[in-house]
């Protein structure tokens, strides 16, 4: 009997030292006093990639036709006035530049002006091609023939203004470019007119300007005056020695 | 020549490219450049408001003076202060505004800028619109010739011009000059009394 008993606490005791051992695993690696190093665990081992699932084609369309070559933009004009304001008279400088912003070339480029009636050319200038003023018309044309990729062509007209300005009214050009594929552009430009003097403010001399005038001919009375009297008393002296 | 046919494609949205590739044309560089920054011209006049130079003791409402035959037609003008048409219409502007009074309204008759002549530089002209008061201080004062039109047209709308006649020819008649006062905003202030 005696002996069952102690055999059953014996087991007892190793089971509870087990369970304890177990339980305390933990804590020992824990405690500092017992630095575990970490062995690193392997890296999981990469997912296979999936195969594509294949996708549905695309009802097709109707075919397009794609474009030969780069796509044409118009030629770029600018037109500007050296004066926002001018009388008749003033000497008038018109700039016009025309570029080719493009990839490809613009061939038998044409710029013409109309000119206003009230704007008389005095001289033109530009640094490709030709130009002609027709006088009847008061068209001026330029012929600047082809403008490579890149290219940028200024053009120059000087003039005066003459009395057929109408101020305020401003005086109107417009500036057209094209090419012989109609790329067409315009550039316009306004110069308000003035008038030609300053106003007249003053409606006659003003009180100091009357009181100089009153003084002036009250000195000229005097001296004449004198005059007078000297002239008679030398005239009555040669009568009184006669 | 007959006239060249041509489809005339409208100006880009936002104005054409200017493109100066000439440094010798800087000026119109600048000036087109300026152009493009410029809107268009503002709207109004400065019809109905005050102009007062207290150094001379005046003070008159502003009337516009418009252009007739080429001239500006001072013939509605009397003791009033007209507003030159073409120059600037308000402060900050493109231009600067310029303003007109007679010297005499007729013979031996004061007008309002008759004692022009006497403002020194620093005194103040005083521009009062919309319950604002423009103070504008004197900066330079000369006489110009009768066609010096071009020195009416100031690109600062921070500057105010006034002009009347001076130097009267005793033979011929008539004032053979004109005065301008160019005046500079140094300030702006509520109106008495708003």
């Amino acid at each position: 009997m005696r002996k069952l008993i102690s055999l059953a606490l014996t087991l007892g005791l190793l089971a509870a030292a087990g369970v304890a051992l177990w339980l305390d695993a933990g804590a020992v690696a824990a405690s500092p006093l017992f630095a575990v190093t970490e062995t690193p665990t392997a890296s999981s081992t990469p997912r296979p990639t999936p195969t594509p699932s294949p996708t549905s084609t695309a009802t097709p369309t109707a075919t397009e036709t794609a474009t030969a070559g780069p796509r044409i933009g118009d030629p770029l004009i600018s037109k500007v006035a050296n004066l926002r304001q001018a009388g008749a008279g003033a000497a008038l400088q018109y700039m016009i530049v025309v570029s080719n912003s493009n990839s490809s070339a613009f061939n038998n480029v044409v710029v013409t002006d109309t000119l206003p009636a009230s704007f008389d050319m005095l001289s033109a200038t530009t640094v490709q091609g030709t130009f002609l003023f027709v006088t009847d018309t008061r068209i001026l044309t330029f012929t600047l023939g082809v403008m490579q990729p890149g290219q940028v062509i200024t053009i120059i007209i000087q003039g005066r203004l003459n009395n057929k300005v109408q101020p305020p009214n401003p005086v109107k050009n417009v500036a057209i470019v094209c090419d012989d594929a109609n790329h067409c552009a315009q550039s316009a430009s306004a110069v308000t007119t003035i008038p030609g003097s300053l106003p007249v403010t003053g409606e006659g001399p003003g009180p100091n300007e009357i009181l100089v005038m009153v003084l002036a001919a009250l000195v000229s009375l005097v001296l004449l005056a004198a005059l007078g009297l000297g002239g008679w008393r030398v005239w009555r002296r040669s009568t009184v020695r006669r | 020549m007959g006239t060249i046919a041509c489809a005339q494609a409208p100006t880009p949205a936002g104005g054409p490219t200017l493109v100066v590739p000439n440094a010798s044309q800087a000026w119109l560089r600048d000036y087109a450049t300026a152009q493009a920054a410029a809107g268009p011209p503002q709207a109004g006049s400065p019809e109905g408001a005050r102009l007062l130079i207290p150094s001379i003791k005046m003070a008159d409402d502003i009337q516009t003076v418009s252009i007739s035959a080429g001239l500006w037609d001072l013939a509605s003008l009397h003791s009033e202060i007209g507003w030159l048409l073409t120059t600037g219409n308000r402060p900050g502007g493109d231009l600067a505004m310029a303003f007109v009074g007679h010297v005499t309204v007729a013979a031996g008759v004061r007008g309002p800028l008759t004692d022009l002549w006497k403002t020194s530089l620093g005194d103040e002209i005083i521009y009062r619109a919309g319950g604002t008061d423009y103070i504008y201080s004197i900066q330079a004062k000369y006489a110009v010739q009768p066609d010096d039109v071009q020195k009416l047209y100031v690109k600062d709308g921070q500057r105010l011009i006034l002009v009347t006649c001076t130097d009267w020819n005793y033979v011929a008649g008539r004032y053979s000059e004109r005065l301008l006062v160019q005046a500079e905003l140094v300030r702006t202030q509520p109106s008495p009394g708003t």
